[in-house]
């Protein structure tokens, strides 16, 4: 784990947030969409809340498959869940929404299950018998190989 | 399903092929559709309807999310640590090896599935039962499955995580 990973996973969790909370708000600004004409919903992107809502989930998406080439599931997963709790720190002090206790619980557990996960290592480290399955990370030399050309 | 089964019977025989298929297509026109095939019920059984719905279409978004977190997570693997083939091969490398990879594109589908679902489900189900359940029951079951189809260490540590992270989400989004 170096600077520029922990920057990706950051990203996940930020782009996630930010992409998320843009669309709800661009589409409460569209309306509901009726069910007969779910066609409609593409006119949706020209409002700007949306549209920059979905640039902001594409780069979600980049960070995302960024981070599983070079960590486990089960390691980016819990990164992803951390935008919950950001979600929620956002709501309470820019918005100044009210946070129920069992909300506050919610987050220490999820932070604590983050802190749990962030301990250990990122990634796998799978024996020569799956190497052919994963042929960039088992076998240096077709790095060197690369470099070479 | 014990409710469903006798009505898609019922359906097969009198309606045939088409009338099977507008009862698949039934979630498209949201929950007026799901009302409409339970007139002759009584009003509680229909909210009996909704709910089961309401469940299938939350495991739906569990089942599609799940076989696109993994699917993405092994054609990441397969492609290799992105930052170093970058920095070999160039960013165009990475984008075509990446959209090239069978695997990633059915997780693509299989993400767009789950985004279709969670939509069927929020026209059915509250999104304060949708939202937190979906997510907590993602988290659970992609443990299961990176242990089993990505052969990930799941050791104490990550199953403990992941079970925090479900409870914590199910707390905040409930």
């Amino acid at each position: 784990m170096n600077f520029r990973k922990y920057l990706v996973l950051a990203g996940v969790t930020v782009f996630a947030v930010a992409g998320d909370s843009m669309l709800s708000h661009g589409m409460k600004q569209v309306g509901s969409i009726s069910i007969h004409r779910l066609s409609s919903v593409i006119f949706a992107v020209a409002n700007p809340w949306v549209a920059i809502g979905i640039l902001f989930l594409l780069a979600f998406f980049a960070t995302y498959t960024n981070a599983l080439s070079w960590a486990d599931l089960t390691y980016v997963m819990p990164a992803t869940a951390l935008g919950y709790v950001l979600l929620a720190l956002v709501a309470r002090f820019v918005l100044h929404e009210h946070i129920s206790p069992l909300r506050w619980i919610g987050i220490v557990l999820i932070t604590a299950g983050v802190g749990f996960v962030a301990g250990g290592p990122a990634l796998t480290e799978h024996p020569l018998g799956e190497a052919g399955e994963i042929p960039e990370k088992s076998h240096p030399v077709v790095v060197a190989s690369g470099a070479e050309r | 399903m014990k409710v469903l089964l006798p009505r898609l019977r019922h359906l097969s025989r009198s309606g045939g092929l088409p009338c099977a298929v507008s009862f698949i297509l039934s979630p498209l026109r949201g929950y007026g559709a799901v009302a409409k095939a339970s007139q002759q019920d009584a009003a509680t059984n229909s909210s009996h309807i909704s709910i089961l719905y309401t469940w299938a279409a939350i495991l739906a978004i569990v089942l599609f999310s799940v076989v696109g977190d993994v699917l993405l997570s092994h054609a990441m693997k397969q492609v290799g640590d992105v930052g170093d083939l970058r920095r070999r091969a160039g960013i165009a490398t990475v984008i075509a090896r990446t959209l090239s990879n069978p695997n990633f594109l059915f997780a693509v589908a299989s993400m767009a599935a789950a985004f279709f679902s969670l939509l069927f489900a929020l026209s059915w189900g509250d999104v304060s039962l949708v939202a937190p359940a979906a997510a907590s029951l993602t988290f659970i079951a992609n443990a299961v499955a990176a242990k089993i189809f990505l052969h990930e260490r799941v050791d104490r540590r990550r199953w403990i995580a992941a079970g925090l992270v479900a409870a914590g989400v199910a707390l905040l989004a409930g």
